[in-house]
């Protein structure tokens, strides 16, 4: 029986072109960043994380970071409310679930833009949705309440994007 | 199957062991900076999922430990009863033919889980005769086919009605997409057990998804030695192959859209070891017999986009047949046998479309078309009991989950009962969470449950020493909680809970001084209260570690003496790890039960198990191996008996405690293709 198990043992990994989930899905936020225009950011650009932190630290590439002119810093606010009054751009993590509609809501309205990961946050009104499909990074966006915002995300973020509505 | 295990275990153990000790390869690629490459192939880029803490879909503000199937195949548990042993503040007690769930100190030998309701899908499975719960080898779905346990410890007659009363088990079973293809299973372990599982699930284009399995499992089980029946005329103590378990399962589940249809079957045979209820010890006839049959309809639709209706049409029958052997060199077998069949109807509307709100309401409707008690004697036959007692019950529920703000959410719910025999009841449950920081939550839990009495607690009088009581009044629990909980990352999580509870009017037998006839009666009252600690954390590499700690004392409110099978402490801790890569895995589990008071008023000393499962596939993962070794330090331990566990001796011997496997062990290998 030892020699069964042996003989499924494994054999080096292979080395194919991966990343971890949130460190790819920070990359994508980062990238979110250069292309849109957002309202409110004057030499700095806020990234804000509300709820629990997937991100570990694959966000600390990002503080301090040039993204064109301004330089990304990244914050943890610890209320929706102190999210909204300092932050250009709003990750809402999955911890947050039962609140994203009432919290896209209020971004709208402040004009910052919101990123979640929550299963249907674009159509509860965050504007742009990721997901992992295939083993790949997707987005969904909901470019009606970017309007809204007065955020432009550029041609390019939209062409890629799963759907936009 | 002929293995050696006493050779290739010290290799294997030792193998696993120093793997685990070894901080585990880091598989994790390093790209360089991910924001330094282009769009286009960032979203083309590979991405690795780590595993998190899984989140609760329950919706009882309460604290819910979740049991994926992932976590299931990797300690290699067989049954619900094993899947809730590794649950914080739950002990199983067996007494090798029913396994009994004890939650928060409370768990009566012999209790058949009347207080614990077990749902398969949102639909009930506890028996209406018996109020049973099954956990063991009875329960009808096969462990693999469980997609998660969502176990919710307090009272939960609010949302669920009778029966949730110390706790809820809900099942979730896998949907066909979940297998994606056939799988066959064969197995074999200790004292000749053998075991086979087929079962094939996919997802069609069109939006069909299709599950069947179908399973079988034989373990004749070791001959048994009691001392309480070491005599020479009963066998020197020995119960000669009576610990067989034998059992069946057949399962389907069909998907559309929102419309879902399930179909389970689930026999059990299992001997009886112990002369149980004053039985001739060593009897080969002893048996009992377990049935169970459900079929449901369902259909879930969005009507916009902040509300959905979930109807239910469900039928549910079970069977129990218990042969029991009381006379010596007579043909004559005693049966005792009760029957029920359920239909019920469900209609649930959850809406979002208040702002600030989120609104559960329901009704149902069951009817026990039958529900009937059939107990005689064979050769020569003699009914002692024949009674059908068919009722409907009618209920209808409300919860709403209100944010006061963005730090305060209030959860309120209330259920009304309707019950033919039991008459109305209305149970509330008030819970308030309080964020106080995005990593800390509190929440406070108030509510009240309630279990009505049984069809055999109220018509179970055989002519022998038994009688009726018609004021049997349904038993009832308070309960207050206060949780905190430190979540601070998607991989670690810590809580605290804090509880206390107060039970009135359990229902227990006792005697007439009168007539010296035993009855049930409402007479006993308890009260219990404990703290519960966990900590859980999940690794990059895909190794997760759970440990918990419950303290507990329940003691009987009138007279204050410690409650008969109830632990004051329970430890658990569960490790897996990657041992090699991707395709070993260890994984260890060790238990620890502190020592109890049996109803003989005797201590049974505490116990620790450790048990342990090595799980490994081939790289095209079309075969999976996996070598489960329970009490891998073959500990000598037992469990508490009850009442019922004599013979048919003059004076009857009562059994001190029932003893425990000892060293035991499983390979099964799954095919899939």
């Amino acid at each position: 029986m030892l020699a069964l198990f042996l003989a499924i043992l494994p054999a080096p990994p292979s080395r194919a072109e991966t990343a971890t989930e949130y460190a790819a899905k920070a990359a994508f936020i980062y990238n979110v960043a250069l292309f849109s225009s957002l309202p409110g950011a004057n030499g700095t650009m806020r990234l804000c994380v509300l709820g629990r932190d997937p991100f570990g630290a694959a966000l600390e590439r990002l503080d301090g970071k040039a993204v064109g002119e301004a330089k990304m810093t990244v914050a943890y606010p610890n209320s929706g409310r102190e999210a909204l009054k300092g932050c250009q751009i709003l990750f809402i993590s999955a911890s947050e679930g039962d609140s994203v509609g009432l919290l896209a809501e209020a971004a709208r309205d402040a004009g910052v833009l919101t990123i979640s990961d929550i299963k249907g946050a674009a159509r509860r009104g965050v504007m742009l949705e990721l997901y992992v499909e295939d083993k790949r990074i997707a987005f969904e966006c909901n470019g009606a309440v970017a309007r809204a915002a007065s955020i432009g995300l550029s041609s390019k973020l939209l062409r890629l994007a799963r759907a936009v509505y | 199957m002929t293995i050696h295990t006493t050779r290739v275990l010290p290799y294997l153990l030792c193998g696993s062991l120093a793997g685990l000790g070894l901080p585990a390869a880091a598989d994790e690629p390093q790209p360089s900076d991910l924001t330094e490459i282009p769009f286009e192939q960032l979203l083309n880029l590979e991405v690795i999922t780590a595993s998190r803490i899984p989140q609760k879909i329950s919706e009882a503000p309460s604290a819910v430990s979740v049991i994926t199937a992932e976590d299931m195949r990797r300690h290699g548990y067989r049954t619900l009863a094993d899947v809730l042993r590794s649950v914080r503040g739950v002990y199983v007690t067996y007494d090798r033919n029913y396994s009994y769930v004890g939650t928060r100190g409370a768990g009566r030998p012999g209790g058949f889980n009347t207080r614990l309701l077990i749902l398969v899908d949102g639909r009930r499975l506890n028996g209406v005769v018996y109020d049973q719960g099954a956990v063991g080898a009875e329960f009808p779905i096969d462990i693999e086919l469980i997609e998660r346990v969502e176990f919710v410890p307090g009272p939960g007659s609010a949302l669920y009605g009778s029966s949730a009363f110390f706790g809820v088990v809900n099942v979730i079973t896998k949907n066909g997409a979940a297998l994606a293809g056939t799988e066959l299973a064969v197995g074999g372990g200790s004292e000749g057990a053998r075991e086979a599982r087929l079962a094939t699930g996919r997802r069609f284009g069109n939006g069909v998804d299709l599950l069947l399995s179908a399973s079988w499992s034989d373990r004749p089980g070791a001959d048994l030695y009691f001392p309480e029946y070491d005599s020479p005329s009963s066998n020197h103590g020995i119960a000669q192959g009576l610990d067989y378990d034998r059992s069946a399962r057949v399962f389907a589940k069909l998907s559309y859209g929102g419309l879902g249809a399930e179909l389970w079957l689930g026999r059990r045979t299992k001997g009886i070891p112990t002369a149980s209820y004053g039985q001739l010890f060593n009897d080969p006839r002893a048996h009992t017999k377990d049935d169970h049959a459900g079929a449901f309809l369902s259909y879930q639709k969005k009507l916009t986009e902040s509300t959905e209706v979930f109807g239910s049409l469900n039928l549910v029958r079970f069977r129990h047949t218990g042969n029991y052997a009381y006379l010596a060199g007579e043909p004559t077998l005693n049966i005792d046998t009760s029957d029920s069949e359920t239909v019920g109807a469900e209609l649930r509307v959850l809406s979002t479309a208040v702002r600030g709100h989120k609104f559960i309401a329901g009704a149902e409707y069951l009817k026990d078309t039958q529900r009937s008690i059939f107990n005689y004697d064979t050769a020569p036959f003699a009914a002692y009991l024949d009674v059908d007692r068919p009722r409907r019950r009618a209920a209808l529920y409300f919860q709403d989950e209100m944010r006061l703000g963005e730090r305060i959410v209030l959860n309120t719910g209330v259920r009304h009962d309707d019950d033919s025999e039991n008459g109305h009841t209305t149970n509330p449950r008030l819970a308030l969470l309080f964020k106080a920081t995005p990593q800390v939550t509190l929440k406070g839990v108030y509510g009240t449950a309630y279990r009505s009495a049984n069809a055999y607690e109220r018509y179970y009088a055989t002519v022998i020493g038994y009688k009726l009581n018609p004021d049997l009044r349904s038993e009832r629990i308070k309960t207050v909680e206060m949780i905190a909980e430190y979540f601070p990352t998607e991989r670690f999580r810590a809580s605290a809970s804090l509880f206390r509870y107060r039970l009135r009017d359990l229902i227990a037998l006792t005697a007439d001084p009168a007539d010296g006839l035993l009855y049930y009666s409402n007479i006993d009252a308890a009260r219990s209260r404990g703290v519960e600690l966990e900590t859980e954390w999940r690794g990059e590499n895909g190794s997760s570690f759970k440990g918990s700690a419950a303290f507990q004392s329940v003691e009987n409110a009138a007279t204050g003496e410690w409650l008969s099978n109830s632990p004051r402490r329970l430890y658990k801790l569960n490790y897996a790890a990657p041992l090699l890569g991707e395709r070993l895995h260890g994984a260890l589990e060790y238990q620890f039960t502190s020592r109890r008071l049996s109803t003989l008023n005797e201590k049974i000393g505490g116990f620790g198990v450790l048990n342990m499962t090595l799980l490994g596939h081939t790289a095209d993962k079309r075969l999976e191996l996996a070598l489960h070794v329970g009490n891998v330090l073959d500990k000598r331990y037992a469990d508490s008996p009850s009442e019922e566990h004599y013979d048919n001796s003059d004076p009857p011997r009562y059994l001190r405690a029932i003893r425990q496997d000892g060293r035991n062990w499983r390979l099964t290998a799954t095919f899939r293709f």
